[in-house]
C-alpha cells in the first residue's frame, strides 16, 4: 500500500486496480469483475473497429473478459511494466488474434456471461475510421469520465443534476444567483458547494487513474494521453 | 462514436451516451488546469508531514488529511478524540529553530490570541509544543476560502460589498485587543458552508516573530510594513487590496487604477478602495470600524436609490400617473391648436369668414407659434404615451410651417401691405388697426 499525499491532502495511491489484480491472482477476488464491469466499453469499441458485427463482438468482449477471469494471464500481470490501459489493449490484441485462427474450429456462443453489456451503448456506438488503438483510449478515456461522474453523483445527491453544468462552465458563465434560487441556498453557499464538487471532481479522476498505473509520476502522463485521446 | 451535437466551448463533439451531457473534452481538460499559489506566496521548501508521520507525534488526535501549507506551516484536518470533534491542526515550519526566546513567546502570544472569540474569527481552541513541534488547534471551517471563489473571476459590487463590513467588525475587535492580523489576504478569510466569513491565523504573523517582508504576504502588505511599523491602518490597507481584487478580479498595480476604470462601480466605492489603499497610513481610515461603517452606509443607500429609482419610474410611467396622462393630452392639444385652426381660418376667412379683421388674424397665428412651441415641449415630456408623442409630432410640424411662413413674409396680406409702406417692424401685426 502506497501512501503519497497529494495536494488536496487525500491518499492517492490506497488501492490500485493493479494491486486489485494482484490480489485477484491470490484469491479469485470477484471485486475484478467491477474492474471489467468499467471498462468493458473501450474492449467492446475496439473489437466492432476490427471488423466484427454486434453479435460477434458482444461474443468476443464476453469471451475475453471471461478468459481475462478465469486465466492465468493475470499471473503475467506486472504492475511495474506499465498500465492496466495499455496492458488490457495488448491483451485483447492477442486474444482477437487467436479467435481469429480458431474462428471456424470453434463454435463461440453459449458462453457464460460474465459481464452485462450494456444495450444501449452497444446499440449506440458508431464504428469510425479512427485507428483501432485511439478506439480503445478514447472509450477507455469516456469510461473513467463516466465513473468518475456516478461516484460524484453519489456523494453530491440530487444537486448534482443542477450542480454538473458548473464542472466545464468557464470562468464568469455560472449564475450563482440563479443557481441558488434554484437550489435554494444563499448565493455565496452555492459558490462554496461548485467548488468543492470541482475539488472532489479533480480528485476522484485522479484516485481513479491512479488505480491503473503502476507509478504515481505516472498519473499527470496517463491524464495527458486520455487528454488526447478525446480531442 | 455517437455525436449529436459539438461542444460550444471546445467544439468537440459531445457523446451523449457518457458524460451525463457535458463535453468530456472539456471534463478532462478541467483536471489540468492549474491551482498554484498567487504570485508572492511560496509554499513552505519543507515538505509537510504526511498525516501517518504527525500521528505519532499527536496521540490525541486522530489526523485525517493535510488541507494545505503555507509560508508560516501545514495544516491538517483532525479528530480530536476526546471531545469527539473536527479541527484544524496547524503545525509551524521551522523558522523558529535557532531562536531561544520562541519557546516563551510563543507561549505569551499565543495565550492572547486564544482571548479572541468573534464569530468572525477562527478561535482558537488549544496550543502547544509536541515532539518538538509547535502547533494551534483551531475551529475547524467546512468551507472554502475567498482565494477559492476568486478564481471564478471577480465578484458583483454587491457581494464584495457585502463580505467587508463583518471582516471590518472581527478586525475591529481583535485591534482593540491591541491584535493586528498582519497577513490578511484571500487565504485567510475563510467561508462556511452558509457563506459567513471567517478570519485566520489572527496574529500568527508576530506569534512567529518574523518581520518585514516575512511577514504578510508582499502584495497585500501596506508599504510601511516594510519598515516594521505595523499597526490597525496595516490591517485596513490589506483589506482594501482584497476589496480591490473582489471588485476587480486583478490585485492593484504599482501605478493605482480605480476600480471604475477597469468595471462598472459608482464613485463612492472608488473613494473608499483609494481611500483604504492610500500610502500614508494617516490618510487612510483610521480604523477598520470606520471602513466598515462607510461600506455599510453605501450599502444601504445602494439599496435605497435603486428602490426610490425604481419606484420612481414605475409611478412615472405607470398608466395610473394623472400628471402624465394629463401632458399627453395637453400636447395633442396644443399640437391640433397650432396645426389645424389658425391655418383653418387663414384659408377659410375669404369665403366662411369674412368679418375676421386682420388683427384676430395675426393674434390666431401668434397663438398656433405658442401652442407648436407648447406642443413639442410638453410632447417631449410625455413622450412615452402615445397621445404626447402625435402632440411632439403635430407641434414640429406646425412650427416649421410657422416659421416658414414667418419668414416668407406670408404671415398675413397686411404684413405684405405694410412692408410695402416701408414699415419693417417684426412684429408687425401689433401695428394694426
Amino acid at each position: 500500500m502506497t501512501f503519497v499525499t497529494q495536494r488536496d491532502g487525500q491518499p492517492l495511491f490506497r488501492t490500485t486496480h493493479w494491486s486489485l489484480v494482484g490480489r485477484a491472482v491470490e484469491e479469485g477476488d470477484a471485486s475484478l469483475e467491477t474492474l471489467c464491469q468499467q471498462y468493458w466499453q473501450p474492449v467492446y469499441a475496439m473489437v466492432r473497429r476490427e471488423g466484427h458485427d454486434i453479435e460477434t463482438a458482444k461474443d468476443l468482449t464476453q469471451g475475453f473478459f471471461a478468459k481475462l477471469l478465469q486465466n492465468d494471464w493475470l499471473k503475467v500481470a506486472d504492475q511495474e511494466k506499465g498500465r492496466f490501459r495499455t496492458f488490457l489493449m495488448t491483451l485483447l490484441r492477442r486474444y482477437l488474434v487467436d479467435e481469429w485462427r480458431k474462428e471456424t474450429a470453434a463454435k463461440r456462443g453459449g458462453r457464460n456471461e460474465v459481464l452485462h453489456l450494456d444495450e444501449k451503448f452497444i446499440n449506440q456506438l458508431e464504428v469510425t475510421h479512427l485507428p483501432p488503438d485511439a478506439v480503445f483510449d478514447r472509450h477507455w478515456a469516456l469510461a473513467l469520465l463516466e465513473t468518475a461522474l456516478a461516484h460524484l453523483e453519489k456523494e453530491t445527491g440530487p444537486d448534482f443534476s443542477l450542480l454538473k453544468d458548473c464542472l466545464t462552465a468557464q470562468r464568469g458563465e455560472t449564475d450563482y444567483a440563479e443557481l441558488g434560487q434554484k437550489l435554494s441556498l444563499q448565493e455565496g453557499a452555492v459558490r462554496v458547494a461548485v467548488h468543492r464538487l470541482r475539488k472532489r471532481y479533480r480528485l476522484i479522476i485522479r484516485q481513479e487513474i491512479a488505480r491503473t498505473v503502476g507509478k504515481e509520476d505516472e498519473v499527470q502522463d496517463e491524464m495527458e494521453i486520455l487528454m488526447q485521446a478525446l480531442s | 462514436m455517437n455525436s449529436d451535437k459539438a461542444c460550444r466551448r471546445c467544439e468537440t463533439e459531445i457523446s451523449s451516451q457518457n458524460t451525463g451531457g457535458l463535453c468530456p473534452h472539456c471534463l478532462m481538460a478541467r483536471n489540468f488546469d492549474s491551482q498554484t499559489m498567487p504570485t508572492g506566496e511560496n509554499s513552505s521548501p519543507v515538505p509537510p508531514l504526511s498525516p501517518e508521520e504527525l500521528a505519532q507525534f499527536f496521540p490525541h488526535f486522530e489526523i485525517l488529511e493535510c488541507l494545505g501549507r503555507g509560508g508560516m506551516g501545514a495544516v491538517y484536518k483532525a479528530r480530536q478524540k476526546a471531545l469527539d470533534r473536527i479541527v484544524a491542526l496547524k503545525v509551524l515550519a521551522g523558522e523558529w529553530q535557532g531562536d531561544p526566546h520562541f519557546a516563551e513567546r510563543f507561549e505569551q502570544e499565543a495565550k492572547i490570541l486564544a482571548q479572541l472569540s468573534h464569530a468572525n474569527i477562527v478561535t482558537i481552541h488549544d496550543f502547544g509544543e509536541a515532539g518538538g513541534l509547535y502547533y494551534i488547534v483551531m475551529e475547524y471551517v467546512d468551507g472554502v476560502n475567498l482565494r477559492d471563489l476568486l478564481r471564478d473571476g471577480k465578484m458583483k459590487p454587491e457581494q464584495a460589498l457585502a463580505i467587508v463590513p463583518p471582516v471590518c467588525e472581527a478586525l475591529e475587535y481583535a485591534h482593540e485587543k491591541g491584535i493586528v492580523h498582519r497577513d490578511v489576504k484571500p487565504e485567510n478569510l475563510l467561508f462556511d458552508q452558509e457563506g459567513r466569513v471567517k478570519i485566520a491565523d489572527f496574529g500568527i504573523a508576530s506569534l512567529m516573530g518574523v518581520s518585514g517582508e516575512d511577514a504578510g504576504t508582499p502584495l497585500y502588505m501596506a508599504p510601511e510594513q516594510e519598515r516594521e511599523r505595523v499597526d490597525r491602518r496595516t490591517d485596513v490597507y490589506a483589506l482594501g487590496v482584497v476589496f480591490y481584487e473582489m471588485l476587480t478580479g486583478e490585485r492593484p498595480a504599482k501605478d493605482l487604477v480605480s476600480p471604475s476604470q477597469k468595471v462598472e462601480v459608482d464613485v463612492r466605492i472608488d473613494e473608499m478602495v483609494l481611500r483604504a489603499l492610500a500610502k500614508e497610513p494617516q490618510r487612510r481610515y483610521q480604523t477598520a470600524e470606520e471602513f466598515g461603517t462607510v461600506v455599510k452606509t453605501v450599502i444601504a443607500t445602494r439599496v435605497d436609490e435603486q428602490k426610490i429609482t425604481e419606484k420612481e419610474k414605475e409611478n412615472f410611467y405607470s398608466k395610473e400617473s394623472q400628471l402624465y396622462k394629463i401632458t399627453a393630452a395637453f400636447a395633442f392639444f396644443f399640437g391640433v391648436i397650432s396645426g389645424l385652426i389658425p391655418m383653418l381660418f387663414y384659408w377659410l376667412r375669404p369665403w366662411a369668414a369674412p368679418w375676421l379683421t386682420d388683427r384676430a388674424l395675426n393674434v390666431l397665428l401668434e397663438v398656433s407659434g405658442v401652442a407648436a412651441v407648447l406642443a413639442i415641449l410638453l410632447g417631449f415630456f410625455a413622450k412615452k404615451r402615445l397621445w404626447g408623442l402625435y402632440g411632439f409630432v403635430v407641434g414640429a410640424i406646425s412650427l416649421a410651417i410657422w416659421l416658414s411662413f414667418f419668414f416668407a413674409g406670408k404671415l398675413s396680406q397686411s404684413v405684405r401691405e405694410e412692408r410695402k409702406l416701408g414699415q419693417n417692424n417684426f412684429f408687425m401685426y401689433s401695428k394694426l388697426p
